[in-house]
């Protein structure tokens, strides 16, 4: 997985903390072992896991850069099955001291919200946070409210894609 | 390999050239033409020969007489247009053709090919000037003017300016004022009518605040209350309710006297025009000064008076906008610059920017990234050519045709719009008006052209390339083209767009082309680097337990995710070895961690090792 680095990076397309860059694993490469790791650690059968192989990666250049709490759009995965359940980031980078990724308890009036990304605005509690380690994988629920915290150790790079779980 | 041609001296071989009047022999071309210019045939002398500078107006409508030849392209029309015109150079005349050259040849699509024609004559008499050079012209061929090249300094350089390919022919686009007026403004009251006085070809300075202001009297309409004039030719007046002022309207409209004729409107309407006449005009100056000359902006010319009222919401008034022509670097990749296609290109920018389909700083980004907005129609595009550069070149055309100066730039203003607001070009204006209102632009039809051959629809991918606005390699956001995505999905349109031109070898983000999904076995070229670097794939991972007890926060997720995890039916609980070596190859392959916890995440962070 430490070979994710070497994609290359595309222009960045969006003023944002993060620089994007966008990939297509065209012959599916990583899309074979994200599914395979996944399968592992969840404990199930490879079939149920299909892995978009839309990329992105997400690069904070600069100390500070955060994204402020939201959740993940499901996207569809044009196979005509239902849309992704999970988002998993694949941190490139160490910032052991910040850069954080949390994940934050839900708020009544999310739901509505949901369908755009948005959040209600409230006090969260954090319930997970996880600092990037390169090669470190992170998988969670894509409706699951979540943010990024400051970067310390910068550059955070990280690799973000989405799978679907197809529930038996 | 390079080669080098080595070619040896020919001394057998002595060509003869022979006169074809006393059949003398000569050593040399250049011997012969010194002996039929000396003795057989003095007119081949320079000083016999007469070159005439015709400019023909061709608005693409016009009878030349072989449909087969202009089916071939637009070198097989521009070739019958300077016969045409040497044909009636020679009826009006009575003298032979010496030699022809065309000044100025178009792009295709204008529907104007080549408008100035040099005609090297020869034996002209000198009472037979070709005054009457339009009449043995076909139908549909304007003499814009016509004047003879002397042998004086500065008709050489005219001469030599003509020949070359002229770089200061302009397009012309003639935009309707109806593409891009949003009447909008629903505070006014309808007292204050609007009037101009116009010429057939655009207003006239002439007109002077007292004409204006007897105008109403002139027209027999109420008088206003008050007058205010703009002092070109256009007047404010104000009515002390509604009714009397549309009366006036009614009254003042297409009211002729003499040459002029008065145009009135609500002064609601006007405004409107007025506004939309100056956004595009900002739109024009942001574009690109490289395309647009100085004064590319002319007035409204009104002309199309009857079809206005016909039509009604269709008006006729219209912007003539000159766009450079030709020039430029071509094939260098990059947006091409002058020439029709950005002239059309631009026009349809531009009306995109005025009707807010696009933002005006799109406009900035015109050279670096190219039009996104559709093209406007290659009807409403025609040439204005060198009459205006003719007559300020040299005010002597007028001793060769009857046409002063100021009369032919006035022709050739009043042909573009009368050939731009035909029902053709009308028709591609609303067109065009409705597919910007409805959002389409370039960048829309690039995506409709992707998404269509991902999908391998053959027939829409047919109809968005002949419809002509889609790029074929236009990339999206991960690099990939219209061919990469057919390619990648193996659809069978991956012809029809190779046909159009679609480049294979364009690689997306990562390296990977179409190439790699189109070639067989072995000829695909090689993977991109990194992906041989991962050659191997990993071995498929096996079954595995899932989490027997999820605590609280597991649960919180699961219920957002409606993931039913914890109803996965537990395997048999495998034994202790296995179950040892699993997450050794764990810990080999990365840490995992995941929110829906499993033992196997929480052991390789270690013991509350989340954060």
């Amino acid at each position: 997985m430490q070979l994710a680095r070497t994609l290359p990076v595309a222009p960045a397309e969006k003023a944002a903390c993060a620089d994007r860059s966008y990939f297509y694993d065209a012959d599916g490469a990583f899309s074979r072992r994200f599914a395979g790791v996944a399968a592992a650690a969840w404990g199930v059968r490879v079939e149920r896991i299909t892995v978009n192989p839309l990329y992105r990666v997400l690069s904070y250049a600069r100390a500070g850069g955060f994204l402020p709490a939201h959740v993940d759009l499901h996207r569809d995965l044009g196979d005509a099955g239902p849309p992704t359940t999970h988002t998993f980031l694949l941190y490139l980078t160490d910032d052991p001291a910040g850069g954080s990724t949390s994940l934050l308890s839900v708020l009544p009036g999310d739901d509505a919200l949901a369908v755009l990304g948005g959040l209600v605005d409230g006090a969260r509690q954090t319930l997970y946070a996880i600092h990037p380690k390169a090669g470190r994988l992170f998988l969670m629920p894509n409706a699951c409210p979540h943010e990024a915290a400051p970067v310390v150790c910068a550059p955070k790079v990280l690799v973000r894609g989405e799978l679907r779980l197809v529930v038996l | 390999m390079a080669m080098a041609v080595v070619v040896g001296q020919c001394t057998a071989y002595k060509p003869q050239h022979t006169c074809t009047h006393c059949g003398a022999q000569h050593a040399s071309r250049s011997a012969l033409f010194r002996h039929l210019r000396a003795q057989c045939d003095p007119t081949l002398n320079k000083e016999n020969a007469v070159k005439l500078a015709v400019v023909v107006a061709y608005a693409g409508d016009a009878n030349l007489g072989d449909d087969d030849a202009r089916a071939g392209g637009p070198a097989a029309t521009t070739q019958l247009l300077v016969k045409a015109v040497a044909d009636a150079c020679v009826r009006a005349s009575g003298a032979s053709v010496a030699s022809t050259h065309v000044a100025v040849s178009t792009e295709k699509h204008a529907g104007a090919r080549a408008n100035v024609v040099v005609v090297a004559l020869r034996g002209l008499r000198p009472d037979s000037l070709p005054i009457g050079l339009h009449e043995h012209l076909p139908q549909g061929l304007h003499v814009l003017s016509a004047r003879f090249l002397t042998n004086s300094a500065a008709d050489q350089a005219l001469a030599g300016r003509l020949t070359k390919r002229v770089r200061r022919c302009a397009h012309v686009i003639a935009v309707p004022y109806a593409a891009i007026v949003k009447d909008d403004d629903e505070s006014d009251d309808g007292q204050t009518v609007f009037i101009v006085a116009t010429l057939p070809g655009g207003r006239d300075p002439a007109v002077d605040e007292a004409w204006i202001r007897a105008a109403p009297r002139v027209a027999a309409a109420a008088s206003p209350d008050t007058v205010e004039s703009g002092g070109e030719a256009f007047a404010r007046l104000s009515y002390g309710d509604a009714r009397s002022a549309s009366k006036a309207v009614a009254r003042l409209d297409g009211h002729v006297s003499g040459d002029v004729a008065l145009q009135a409107m609500a002064w609601r309407e006007a405004f409107a025009k007025l506004d939309a006449h100056k956004r595009l005009k900002d739109a024009l100056a942001g574009a690109s000064r490289a395309v647009f000359s100085g004064a590319s902006i002319l007035r409204p010319a009104s002309l199309a008076r009857d079809d206005r009222k016909a039509t009604g919401d269709w008006r006729d008034d219209w912007i003539l906008v000159r766009v450079r022509g030709g020039g430029g670097p071509v094939n260098q990749g990059g947006p091409p610059r002058g020439g029709t296609r950005t002239a059309r290109l631009c026009m349809g920018a531009a009306v995109a920017v005025c009707r807010g389909a696009e933002g005006a700083d799109w406009l900035a980004t015109l050279d670096s990234e190219g039009l996104s907005a559709p093209a406007a129609p290659a009807r409403a595009l025609y040439l204005e050519g060198l009459a205006l550069y003719l007559a300020k070149a040299d005010a002597r055309c007028a001793d060769v045709d009857e046409a002063a100066p100021e009369d032919a730039r006035r022709r050739a203003r009043a042909l573009v719009v009368a050939g731009a607001t035909n029902a053709a070009s009308r028709a591609a204006w609303c067109r065009l008006v409705c597919v910007i209102d409805a959002g389409a632009t370039r960048k829309a039809d690039d995506e409709t052209l992707r998404a269509a051959a991902s999908l391998g629809d053959a027939e829409a991918v047919a109809t968005i390339l002949k419809a002509g606005r889609a790029r074929v390699d236009a990339t999206d956001e991960y690099g990939r083209t219209a061919l990469f995505l057919a390619a990648v999905a193996g659809r069978p349109v991956v012809d029809l767009l190779l046909e159009a031109g679609a480049d294979p070898m364009r690689a997306a983000h990562g390296g990977w082309t179409a190439q790699h999904f189109l070639a067989d076995e072995g000829a695909r070229p090689a993977p991109p680097a990194w992906r041989r670097r991962i050659a191997r794939d990993p071995p498929p991972p096996t079954v595995r337990c899932p989490s027997q007890s999820p605590n609280a926060i597991d649960a919180t997720l699961l219920t957002h995710t409606g993931d039913d995890q914890t109803a996965e039916r537990p395997g048999p609980p495998p034994r202790r070895r296995q179950r040892r070596r699993r997450r050794r190859r764990d810990r080999r392959r990365g840490r995992l961690i995941f929110a829906a916890g499993t033992h196997a995440a929480r052991r390789a962070c270690g013991e509350g090792g989340l954060c």
